[in-house]
């Protein structure tokens, strides 16, 4: 029930890349064929365990539409790593990751993980995009590189769980400041237990104060 | 001796050349010749199978070799008793050879010893470093008198040299069969002695390796011990005290009391930390504290374009905009007349349809709608022990609260991307309305639990109900905050 460390993702791509379905098969372990276009931001959560650590994963997964790019852009900042995603049945897709990643770079901290996921490798016979392409970009521009399918669950664990391994090492390495929660992470409650109920609303007045 | 002597030293310089081998079989070869001569016929045709034999080892050794160079260790403890087994057929093999040329055998057992010294003195050069010469040579000369006597049947746990020497003995009998065979062989001779030479060297190396291992393990259970028994206990303090009480006759029931009351009295507290823990824990669980977070990260992003937004405007501008601003601030925060507004299930339903659908059309209420009608069937419902009621009071609170900071953070979604803006006022208003609707409806649920629970007349009783009103005001701290950070969303949305 506890854990030890709270890693925040955020997903992005394209609309219809299958961001969502994704999560679904990782959170929920199945797949729905027709998926609501998302609103605004959902969220899933699952505990996993690195290096015998229970870590709790809590996703932000967003609207690839346009209109909410706006909203997207807010989850950046409080992110420990994103997946980029792709649809290797529409090339259209995959060019537009260059504009993802300048998006994620620039309003993102430096240390966020990213993880490029070329997804629906269940379609081969659709295939526009070639692994090798994938592969090359995410070399390109020090991506990790993974094609899965949310269809079949191929490789979906996978890249949940290597982005947060990537994370984990990077705590280890020391390169994230933990306590700073604005980085996407936050140390399990058992560090702090005493005021978790009383809601934080003494330090967040300043919210109103606008003018 | 002093022919070994003189061949051994020869060899030692060979191996300084860095070139052992080549040079011994050269050595080996000249002896060779001799015994021929002396050898009987028989011999000739059992050592012939011994070498296809040992033909076979070879192949099989060189492939275990390889295993053991990809760190296939497993593979190569394997191979051991394989190999050992042959070897020993062989060994019985040769006794016949001894018997029948026993003079000739000493010979070249002599010989060989110092062959597989001089290997060992490479291999095993850690052990063999502090040793003679001398001593490696009448060592290696007792071995090999040993072995004329049927080696094999040593049991026991042979020290660490006897093993390994045993192996490298094993391999000059061997050695034997093989030198008598090759000349006469119309196969090498030199092909067979390299052969010979790398059978003994992965001999040796395996039970070197064998030894090692051995020890390494003895070490590292010996090291577990000493970490376990002084897990939790440095230096072994509270066991050499358990030891030493003993004479003060502490006896065992006082000691495992003692231990009961300690541990109930940390349980108890260990529970009040889960009570405790309890409402956050759920709110979390419901996704109550994410969806808080996320509006907060919204609200945060607007105030920064806000204050952006009103540095570039100045004057009578200015003013007008920051009135506007103030405008729906006080909009958004109308005085709830009665305190005491309590609503009820359907009364929720009604009053959330008609506000929602003024502040945005798109955003769902049928979860929040969900958990509310939920929770009062849940509360109509049979209860078994007031601890019952305390724990589905506190989960109703959280749930419901949870339910309505996703609802808040969609509706600042929604507030943010809606690109017509113009009932903004309405929205504000609705928004105070919706507030209000939440907080009555947190509040009934309390009353309803805290009405079920003063049936009972428990020690607890007024304590259970005091925290459920506790976490009812908590909830309504949480929505009042999520209320406060859509403000900057809607204000935003009018300029």
């Amino acid at each position: 029930m506890s854990y030890a460390y709270l890693f925040k993702y955020i997903i992005i791509g394209d609309t219809g890349v299958g961001k969502s379905c994704l999560l679904l098969q990782f959170t929920d372990k199945r797949f729905q064929p027709v998926h609501d276009l998302t609103i605004g931001v959902e969220f899933g959560a699952r505990l996993v365990s690195i290096d015998t650590k229970p870590i709790k994963l809590q996703i932000w997964d967003t609207a690839g539409q346009e209109a909410f790019r706006s909203i997207t852009r807010s989850y950046y900042r409080g992110a420990a790593g994103a997946l980029l995603v792709y649809d290797i049945t529409r090339r259209d897709t995959f060019n537009h990751l260059t504009t993802w990643l300048e998006d994620a770079r620039q309003h993102s901290n430096s240390n966020m993980v990213i993880m490029l996921i070329g997804n629906k490798s269940d379609l081969e016979t659709k295939r526009e995009v070639k692994k090798e392409e994938g592969e090359a970009f995410a070399r390109e521009h020090g991506l990790v590189f993974m094609e899965t399918s949310a269809k079949t669950s191929d490789n979906v664990e996978e890249a949940f769980i290597n982005t947060a391994k990537e994370i984990y090492e990077k705590i280890q390495e020391g390169v994230f400041d933990i306590n700073n929660e604005a980085n996407g992470i936050k140390i399990g409650p058992q560090h702090s237990t005493g005021n978790s109920s009383i809601p934080g609303g003494n330090n967040r007045s300043s919210g109103n104060g606008c003018c | 001796m002093s022919d070994s002597e003189v061949e051994f030293e020869s060899a030692d310089e060979g191996s300084k050349s860095g070139d052992g081998w080549e040079i011994e079989t050269d050595f080996d070869l000249p002896d060779l010749e001799q015994s021929i001569e002396s050898k009987p016929t028989e011999i000739k045709s059992s050592a012939l199978s011994s070498v296809s034999d040992l033909a076979n080892i070879d192949q099989y050794i060189e492939h275990k070799h390889k295993n053991t160079k990809s760190s296939n260790q497993t593979n190569t403890f394997d191979a051991i008793p394989t190999l050992q087994s042959r070897l020993d057929k062989l060994t019985i093999d040769s006794d016949d050879t001894n018997s029948k040329s026993h003079t000739l055998k000493e010979d070249i057992t002599a010989d060989n010893a110092l062959k597989e010294t001089n290997c060992q003195s490479s291999v095993w050069g850690g052990w063999s470093s502090g040793w003679s010469m001398n001593s490696l040579i009448s060592t290696a000369s007792a071995i090999t008198n040993h072995v004329s006597q049927g080696l094999t049947s040593v049991i026991g746990a042979p020290s660490p040299e006897e093993l390994a020497s045993m192996s490298s003995n094993k391999v000059t009998l061997l050695n034997d069969k093989l030198t008598e065979e090759s000349s006469e062989s119309i196969l090498d001779t030199n092909y067979f002695l390299s052969n010979v030479s790398q059978i003994t060297k992965i001999v040796e190396n395996t039970g070197s390796k064998l030894i090692n291992g051995g020890l390494d393990t003895l070490e590292s259970v010996g090291k577990k011990t000493l970490e376990v028994l002084q897990e939790g206990d440095p230096g072994l303090r509270k066991k050499r005290a358990l030891f030493f009480q003993n004479s003060e006759k502490i006896n065992l029931s006082q000691v495992l009391q003692e231990a009961k009351e300690k541990s109930e009295i940390e349980s108890k507290q260990n529970n009040q930390i889960v009570e405790n823990k309890d409402y956050a824990y759920l709110l979390d669980s419901f996704q109550g504290l994410i969806h808080l977070e996320s509006l907060e990260l919204l609200s945060k992003q607007c105030q920064m374009k806000l204050q952006t937004v009103l540095l570039s405007y100045s004057g009578t501008q200015l003013t007008d905009i920051q009135d506007t601003l103030e405008q729906i601030k006080g909009l958004c925060y109308l005085v709830c007349d009665d305190d005491e507004k309590l609503m009820n299930d359907e009364e929720f339903k009604k009053c959330l349809i008609t506000t929602i659908n003024k502040i945005s059309v798109d955003v769902k209420i049928d979860k929040i709608l969900k958990v509310s009608s939920s929770i009062d069937n849940k509360s109509n419902g049979e209860f078994d022990t007031e601890d019952c009621i305390h724990d589905e009071a506190i989960s109703a609170l959280a749930e419901l609260t949870a339910a309505a900071m996703e609802l808040y953070y969609k509706l600042g979604e929604m507030i943010m991307i809606d690109t017509q803006n113009h009932q903004v006022f309405v929205k504000a208003e609705n928004l105070s309305h919706l507030n209000e609707a939440v907080c009555c409806r947190i509040r009934s649920v309390a009353n309803k639990y805290a009405c079920l629970l003063t049936q009972f007349d428990a020690d607890d009783t007024s304590n259970n109900i005091s925290d459920i009103y506790l976490e009812s005001s908590n909830s309504s701290s949480y929505i009042q905050d999520a209320a406060q950070l859509l403000l900057p969303i809607l204000q935003l949305s009018v300029i």
